[in-house]
């Protein structure tokens, strides 16, 4: 009974001094907002990592050479193309496999001479990666085999040439003393961070093994998974494999190892979850100051309504109903703040996930604790007001001018 | 019977560091029924013993008896409970609510009662139809003439059923014709054999009661009570 009074009384009073509240809440609409906000795009993000990593990466693992840290037992033992063709021959899991050979080696074409990185690789290494020619084509087996001199260039190859990439199919330029042709351009597909796909050039595994690099020693062998194993399975016959190709006895360790891209990922949520920890901590100094000007606004409302107050006592308001209805005043001012707060921020997050291309979720979860987060400011920041409003005595409260 | 019994009443306050007497050894009585005016000049310590007899203070020392209780040693709470059921008060300025109907304004004692919802909207209606403004519930003051504001605070008064209704300069505000409307209305309502307490500095709204308590530093100065014509 009393509560509803106290509500609409709350909502009747805001509702008169309608802008003077809304400003008051604008530090709560701000904390809402990017609480939401970040709650939205911080889980799009995940689920768009999270997707690419299955669509993509986790489907490929790559085998590297051990670094002999620490242990002694463990000698070094390098990737060799026997390995891979190892792999290649067991027919256990139908996977496709490319050995990476990898230098920098310096390019020349007329005038130009450029540091480049070189690839040396299976006809099979660009669709296991995922890339894909622009232009003309990649070399195939019979290239490989035979040991052309041929080579494939990232698409920005050629702007570092003074020229277009495309304009250099079908031109022979010089690579580390050797002629190559061009045969092919590779669709742009941008930085992963270590390396950059579009600024490499790609030849035949066997023509770097025998007229680039001279050694038949690799650097890592890229292993395609079919969508039929899961990566853990597949890693547990690449290690059968390649212990049987190593000689490595019962118990003794690998001088190799698997990479799934788990480890990238995991590195990639924990950024993600600092990121956000560190939104929320200024979403919750803001909602802190938000809470501090309803505090303020509140001590003007009791003074305002003092006289007010000293009525509502002399008709028989206790003190308990001065300091429910100012509190309750508080509260509401703070859930409609956090109201607004995730109309704004959900508005944000959608307009992220329209440019992004992302999937607009936001779990209902983030939304009420938000919600209730403000509320729960209110009711702390309240308090102080309410009590001086219900602390105040009738007879002086009646003539107060 | 007695409604009110007043016993010695003192009140002192401390005003900086000077304490200031206000009222020094009040005693009356007001029997059920009656209608007694309350005069004196500003700083008389009549608003102070206003307070005391409206529940909106305790005294100092003294005992006052309010329908047989005692009421000078209660506080807070335990006076909001007293002047919630036994006291209704009309104010100079009439004190409504701005935003809220006539109605809801006469509701208002009602709902911190904790009377139900059907039956404060009845005893709100017939407050209002009481007063004449039965056909005025749903607007809100500044919709109504100041003669109509003080009505509804008339009928916010008696909403409770009040022992005492107690008025304070309820004319003040009004030209004299409202103002005798007003004065006509506390007449019914003593026909009807309410108690009024009127505090006034005006003789002619004085008069009108049977009773009259002139306070002056503090003390009663005299206490006249009307022949009945």
């Amino acid at each position: 009974m009393v509560l509803q009074e106290s509500i609409s009384t709350a909502v009747d009073s805001i509702r008169a001094n309608l802008l003077r509240s809304l400003l008051t809440t604008i530090a709560i609409v701000i904390g809402t907002a990017s609480v939401i906000a970040m709650v939205g795009i911080g889980s799009s993000a995940q689920r768009a990592i999270d997707d690419s990593i299955t669509n993509l990466s986790a489907r490929t693992l790559s085998v590297y050479p051990s670094r002999g840290r620490g242990s002694q037992k463990i000698s070094a033992a390098p990737l060799s193309i026997s390995d891979a063709d190892a792999l290649i021959k067991d027919k256990e899991i139908n996977w496709r496999v490319s050995p990476e050979i990898r230098g920098s080696k310096s390019l020349k074409y007329k005038n130009e001479s450029i540091s480049i990185s070189v690839i040396g690789a299976r006809e099979s290494y660009l669709s296991i990666l995922g890339y894909e020619i622009d232009q003309g084509a990649f070399f195939t087996e019979r290239d490989d085999l035979a040991r052309k001199r041929v080579a494939i260039i990232g698409s920005s190859v050629g702007t570092e040439l003074k020229t277009s990439s495309k304009a250099l199919v079908g031109e022979d330029i010089d690579l580390g003393g050797v002629t190559f042709k061009i045969i092919g351009v590779t669709k742009s597909e941008g930085s992963s961070g270590w390396s950059n796909p579009d600024e490499q050039i790609y030849i035949p595994l066997l023509t770097a093994s025998d007229r680039v690099f001279g050694r038949d020693r690799v650097d890592s062998i890229r292993v395609e998974v079919p969508n039929t194993y899961t990566p853990e399975e597949a890693m547990i016959s690449i290690e059968r494999v390649l212990r049987r190709e190593h000689d490595i006895g019962p118990g003794e360790e690998n001088n190799f190892r698997i990479n799934d891209w788990s480890q990238f990922t995991d590195l990639q949520k924990q950024a993600t979850a600092i990121f956000s920890a560190l939104l929320i901590g200024i979403a919750g100094i803001s909602l802190m100051v938000g809470g501090i000007g309803v505090m303020n606004i509140m001590l003007v409302s009791v003074t305002e309504r003092t006289r007010e107050i000293g009525l509502r006592k002399a008709l028989g308001a206790t003190q308990q109903a001065i300091l429910l209805q100012f509190i309750i005043e508080a509260v509401t001012l703070c859930i409609i703040g956090g109201i607004i707060g995730v109309i704004f921020g959900s508005s944000l997050y959608f307009l992220v996930t329209v440019f992004q291309d992302w999937v607009f979720t936001i779990p209902f979860s983030a939304i009420l604790g938000s919600v209730m987060f403000s509320a729960c400011v209110g009711l702390f920041f309240g308090i102080w007001p309410a009590r001086k409003a219900a602390q105040l005595e009738p007879a002086v409260a009646l003539r107060y001018e | 019977m007695n409604v009110i019994d007043v016993k010695n009443i003192t009140k002192h306050y401390l005003l900086g560091t000077q304490t200031v007497e206000a009222l020094r050894g009040v005693s009356f009585g007001i029997e059920q029924g009656e209608f007694i005016a309350i005069m004196g000049p500003s700083g008389s310590g009549k608003s102070t013993l206003m307070n005391i007899i409206g529940c909106l203070d305790s005294p100092t020392d003294g005992t006052y008896h309010l329908n047989n209780q005692e009421v000078s040693t209660l506080e807070g709470d335990e006076l909001a409970g007293i002047r919630n059921k036994e006291i209704g008060f009309v104010f100079q300025n009439f004190h409504l609510l701005a935003r809220n109907s006539a109605l809801d304004n006469v509701m208002l004692p009602l709902k911190y009662a904790g009377v139900d919802k059907a039956d404060q909207l009845k005893r709100g209606k017939d407050a209002l139809s009481q007063v004449g403004l039965d056909s005025r519930m749903d607007h809100q003051p500044s919709e109504l003439s100041g003669g109509q504001q003080q009505r509804v605070a008339i009928a916010r008064a008696l909403v409770n059923n009040p022992s005492i209704l107690f008025a304070d300069e309820p004319t003040g505000n009004l030209d004299s014709q409202t103002g005798h409307d007003v004065m006509q209305l506390f007449h019914n309502l003593h026909q009807q054999g309410q108690t009024i307490i009127l505090i006034t500095h005006e003789n002619e709204v004085a008069a009108e009661a049977q009773r009259t308590i002139f306070i002056k530093d503090g003390l009663i100065e005299s206490d006249i009570r009307k022949e009945k014509l």
